[in-house]
């Protein structure tokens, strides 16, 4: 914790960035101490965390360089921070006195490369701005996670994000090319932009999934790919929900056939009701892919798809424009969060997601257990469901989607009494059954109480990282690795 | 065919109301003939208060407390079968016109914006079908239904474009007193409430949006409303980070204005939030994203950070 | 004290996408794909009910609470959610085509009314003032002509008084109403505070919600399909956008600069 008061603090932050870029102002330190992880305390306006010092916003590297040697010097911890839509406590300021270094303000394009297809951006551009205007010029990063309206590139790169579109592109680990990142002590280091490279270890990947821990990320750049949504193909099939260990299979199915659809979706009833209560039976679980690529390719998709789905014949065929309409409607951003705060406001009903990943051979087992369990043991339950939306050649995701009532329980405790016992359950389940905890939101401080299970005999070099990287302890403490108490 | 409008003289805004009738008739029912007013309130000196009438004559049906189920009887008793009654944009018009229509076997429509005659015009007492258009699918489409059963009662909507009224009071023509007693009602009392902030009324509007990012650039936009002479309205993403009081708040759930100017500021244009100032003569939009829905709805627009912007604005106004 | 409220089930519109609102020539827009959601004016008056009746306890008043809705059989789900919720009855009125209910309060208002004169007599009828689909800010007034009963619209809140009055809370120009009403009566609900629906629990649905709904014909009820003598003419997109000009004058004061000279300076001086 800091050598310097809170005072000596805003000082000398004032001194590096000037008064305007020091924030102060109480409601904001407030919001500033979680993310959305506690989002009942958020909408309740508790803040059970440390309130920070100060937020600052950094203009350039130069200034994100000096911020943290000043506080390396002091013993200042610091929470990295761009587009603040993070969901696992990434963003919680866990120790006295910390300062979140907002990089929203370094949102500049710096490079759109169509030749190389490569787009270099400093960390705090939009990436719902960026694809927007690559997409104009026909290109996209093909990167569309749901936070997509709020989040920056900076985060996404912090957290190992991945977007819908991952089982063609792939998650943001496949999408970056070069970095620039600030270390504890101030250093700023770049790694080159090249196709490929094999002079040692691939050293993006101690930034990339850093949370924040590790160093600040100034600067990226991203692949471009071709956007040509006109040769779209659409594909579903509806399954009862007792046959979801069939729909897991199907997923399977076509990841080991060598296709490579877009997007790859299994809900489950519960879940798929909260989508398709249009027209789509209670009881039903769904099975949906879409083919995106050259107009050649996309036609071959659709037919071997539905070519190797025929032979089920639990399955029942979707009318595609369904589900193209519902994709193209499918919209979540500020507006969105608005209204949620003010429905959990007024009906005390709270939805969380939790996202998690595991093998062929056990994530029906992962998914159904966890569901069963929850439903057994944590009261008010209101939804309890999920979807696989990211698929591989060995494996899938699993997102968990809960809702449940908050009774007769304060703000500060909701987080114990629901949130961290449902978490917990399933974090058991992957772990017993040998998935990961963590797929795509980071570990961020809810889950860092379970980084030993996760990584086993690995925690030594994720551990030695952090110490060689961050000897002080300054680098947003309580991620990835927990606070001792 | 005649055509009468129904005051609401309980309502605190019924010179609006009278103002949008009165801007109704101008638009739409040229060549129509006008009836007296037909005016529901507490009691004739509320209405002729005003000083200002849309009508020579007017019948005013008066009650201490206001019953709907009272207004009806006394409305319904009086009313031409051909006639078109136009009542006000709040409440009560919507229910009255539709329950005196549904009473005379006659047609009704609520929150109409637009009132077409048909084609032949050369005897206007004998139409016996017309047009009218409103706002359906929560703003996003507007339907035109034809009426073709007298009498036609319509409610205007929100908004429509207003006329001054004429000086000095109404001719009354007769005076109806309703009957006081109502079984159903054992104790009515009424609590007045403050106004709005006066969006509704504002001639210049800043709206500011959840481009504006927080509390403090908030200042920079009271500044500038202060030195334009504008009222500041947000969005409903900016109400609720609580950078402005709900009061504040513009669009299909807040307030629906109609001024002269409109400036928005990190406001991206969405279906609710635009519903609140379509109605504005004309609209400059700041916004960073030129893709922004905002930036093909409005008059002028300029990409790019809102913050310069207002601040030139505030030195070049001082 | 037997309260019927009456609820429309209608797709989510945010989630219908843009070329859907720019067809011509069509008697309804394509909303079949967008999620149903309740209709949100129903949805505050289904939650007062809801909360009178835990205001009840202790007041000698049993309150019982029946849903109703004119719809397809996917409807059903909310009714079953309703039942959750402690609703004692539910009640659908099968028409499975939607597109026949968008502009029908006429047929809409003449089915409860049939429902409650026939099959289950009411002392209350609660419904919201209007849809978000069809808007036609209708139903609950012609079902007040049709009963006979009389009606308070633009109601905020209720709470019981004893068993044969309610004290209604109403929205009016310039302030709110109170009034205490003996019923029958038909509430129109406006704006209301709750406008949110509570959730029921995953046990109380097993629990509860697995009473079949009662369901009855339209043909049952009501033959008289009349429109009131409004027919719908045309659908028509509305053309929000204006020939707008894009001020790009360099720097962010330049364009300040012009966007007073050029736009706002003769506006402003002209008020």
């Amino acid at each position: 914790m800091a050598i310097i008061s809170r005072e000596q603090i805003v000082e000398g932050l004032k001194q590096i960035l000037g008064t305007e870029n020091v924030i102060t102002d109480e409601q904001v330190l407030k919001e500033s101490s979680l993310d959305r992880y506690r989002k009942y305390e958020q909408v309740c306006e508790v803040y059970t965390q440390p309130i920070p010092a100060a937020v600052v916003y950094v203009r350039s590297t130069q200034e994100v360089s000096e911020v943290l040697a000043f506080a390396n010097e002091n013993e200042i911890n610091v929470v990295p921070r761009t587009g603040h839509s993070a969901i696992e406590g990434g963003l919680e300021t866990a120790l006295k006195d910390s300062v979140v270094i907002d990089g929203s303000t370094m949102n500049k394009v710096l490079k759109v490369d169509e030749y190389n297809m490569q787009v270099t951006c400093q960390c705090g551009v939009p990436l719902q701005e960026l694809d927007d205007m690559l997409r104009e010029r026909g290109y996209t990063t093909g990167h569309s996670p749901q936070s997509k309206p709020l989040a920056q590139i900076g985060g996404l790169v912090a957290t190992r994000s991945i977007g819908q579109f991952s089982t063609l592109y792939g998650g943001i680990e496949d999408m970056i090319v070069g970095m620039e990142a600030v270390f504890a002590n101030g250093k700023i280091c770049r790694i080159k932009n090249v196709p490929r490279r094999a002079a040692g270890p691939d050293i993006r990947h101690i930034i990339c999934g850093n949370e924040g821990a590790i160093c600040f990320i100034t600067e990226v750049t991203l692949k471009l790919f071709k956007w040509q949504p006109e040769n779209n193909r659409y594909i579903g099939y509806k399954l009862d929900d007792a046959q979801m260990k069939l729909g897991f299979d199907c997923l399977r199915e076509v990841m080991v056939a060598g296709y490579r659809p877009s997007f790859a979706r299994l809900y489950d009833a519960a879940d798929a009701q909260q989508h398709f209560s249009a027209w789509l039976e209670d009881g039903k679980a769904i099975l949906i892919w879409m083919a995106e690529g050259p107009a050649n390719i996309t036609p071959a998709i659709e037919e071997g798809i539905k070519g190797m789905m025929s032979k089920h014949p639990e399955l029942e065929e979707v009318d595609p424009s369904l589900i193209e309409k519902w994709y193209s409607g499918l919209n979540w951003g500020p507006e969105q969060i608005a209204e949620e705060k003010e429905e959990i406001r007024a009906t005390q009903n709270i939805g969380i997601t939790t996202e998690v990943s595991g093998s062929w051979d056990n994530i029906y087992e992962i998914y159904k257990t966890a569901c069963d369990r929850i439903l057994a043991e944590v009261p008010d339950m209101t939804l309890m469901g999920g979807h696989s939306s990211h698929s591989y050649i060995n494996g899938t995701n699993m997102y968990f989607v809960y809702y449940y009532n908050i009774v007769d329980c304060a703000p500060e405790e909701e987080i114990n009494k629901y949130h961290d016992r449902i978490n917990q359950i399933i974090c058991e389940q992957v772990i017993k059954y040998g998935g990961s905890i963590v797929h795509h939101h980071g570990l961020g401080k809810a889950r860092a109480k379970y980084v030993t299970q996760e990584y086993g005999s690995s925690y030594y070099m994720l551990k030695t990282l952090k110490q060689a990287f961050d000897p002080n302890g300054i680098m947003n403490m309580g991620t990835l690795i927990p606070l001792r108490k | 065919m005649k055509y009468h409008f129904v005051v609401n003289g309980y309502a605190k805004d019924a010179r609006r109301q009278m103002e949008e009738q009165a801007g109704f008739a101008r638009k739409y029912l040229g060549g129509l003939v006008q009836g007296e007013a037909i005016i529901y309130c507490k009691s004739a000196e509320d209405i002729q208060e005003l000083q200002a009438n849309h009508a020579k004559e007017a019948i005013i049906i008066t009650g201490s407390q206001y019953v709907p189920e009272a207004i009806l009887e006394t409305l319904c008793a009086r009313a031409d079968s051909g006639g078109l009654y136009i009542f006000g944009s709040d409440g009560s018009g919507v229910e009255l016109a539709v329950r005196m229509a549904a009473r005379l076997s006659g047609s009704s429509a609520t929150e109409v914006g637009a009132l077409h005659l048909p084609e032949k015009q050369e005897a206007a007492y004998e139409i016996c079908k017309l047009y009218i258009s409103k706002k359906v699918y929560a703003n996003h489409m507007e339907a035109v239904f034809s009426m073709d059963q007298g009498p036609f009662c319509i409610s205007l909507a929100r908004g429509v474009g207003r006329q001054e009224l004429n000086q000095g009071g109404f001719a009354v023509k007769e005076e109806i007193a309703c009957k006081p007693q109502w079984e159903y009602l054992v104790s009515q009392e009424f609590y007045p409430e403050d106004a709005e902030v006066g969006l509704a009324d504002a001639k210049v509007i800043l709206a500011a949006g959840r481009g504006v990012n927080g509390k403090v650039n908030m200042a920079v936009v009271d500044e500038a409303a202060k030195h334009l002479g504008a009222e500041v309205a947000v969005s409903r993403p900016a109400a609720m980070n609580v950078w402005k009081p709900m009061d504040r708040l513009i669009g299909v759930s807040g307030v629906l204005a109609e001024p002269e100017i409109c400036i928005t500021a990190g406001v991206s244009g969405a279906a609710a939030f635009y519903a609140g100032i379509e109605k504005s003569k004309f609209i400059a939009a700041i916004n960073t994203d030129g893709n922004a829905p905002i930036m093909k709805m409005a008059d002028v627009a300029i990409e790019g950070d809102f913050l310069p912007i207002l601040e030139e604005l505030i030195k070049i106004s001082k | 004290m037997k309260i019927l409220g009456c609820f429309k089930v209608v797709p989510d519109l945010d989630a219908i996408v843009e070329q859907d609102w720019e067809v011509e020539n069509q008697r309804a827009v394509d909303t079949g794909y967008a999620k149903l959601v309740w209709n949100c004016f129903d949805e505050g008056a289904l939650e007062m009910m809801l909360r009178l009746s835990e205001f009840s306890e202790g007041l000698n008043v049993v309150f019982q609470l029946s849903a109703l809705t004119v719809g397809r059989e996917k409807t059903e789900g909310f009714l079953k959610t309703l039942y959750a919720l402690g609703f004692s009855e539910g009640v659908r009125i099968c028409v499975e085509e939607e597109r026949e209910l968008l502009f029908s309060p006429e047929w809409v208002s003449g089915l409860i009314a049939a429902y409650v004169e026939k099959i289950a007599m009411q002392d209350v009828v609660l419904t919201g003032t209007q849809s978000s689909d069809g808007s036609n800010q209708k139903t609950p007034y012609l079902l007040a002509e049709r009963l006979g009963w009389p009606c308070i619209s633009q109601v905020v809140g209720i709470e019981p008084v004893d068993g044969e009055h309610l004290k209604v809370v109403s929205q009016v120009s310039g302030g709110r109403m109170v009034q205490q009403v003996k019923t029958p009566c038909v509430l129109a609900v406006g704006n209301a505070p709750c406008a949110y629906l509570r959730i029921p629990t995953l046990r109380d649905k097993m629990k509860l919600g697995k009473r079949p709904v009662t369901r009855f014909a339209p043909e049952e009820l009501c033959r008289d399909k009349g429109n009131g003598g409004l027919q719908l003419a045309a659908l028509n997109p509305i053309d929000r956008k204006r020939n707008t000009i894009l001020i790009d004058k360099g720097s962010p004061e330049e364009n300040a600069r012009c966007l007073y000279e050029e736009y706002l300076k003769e506006r402003l001086s002209a008020l």
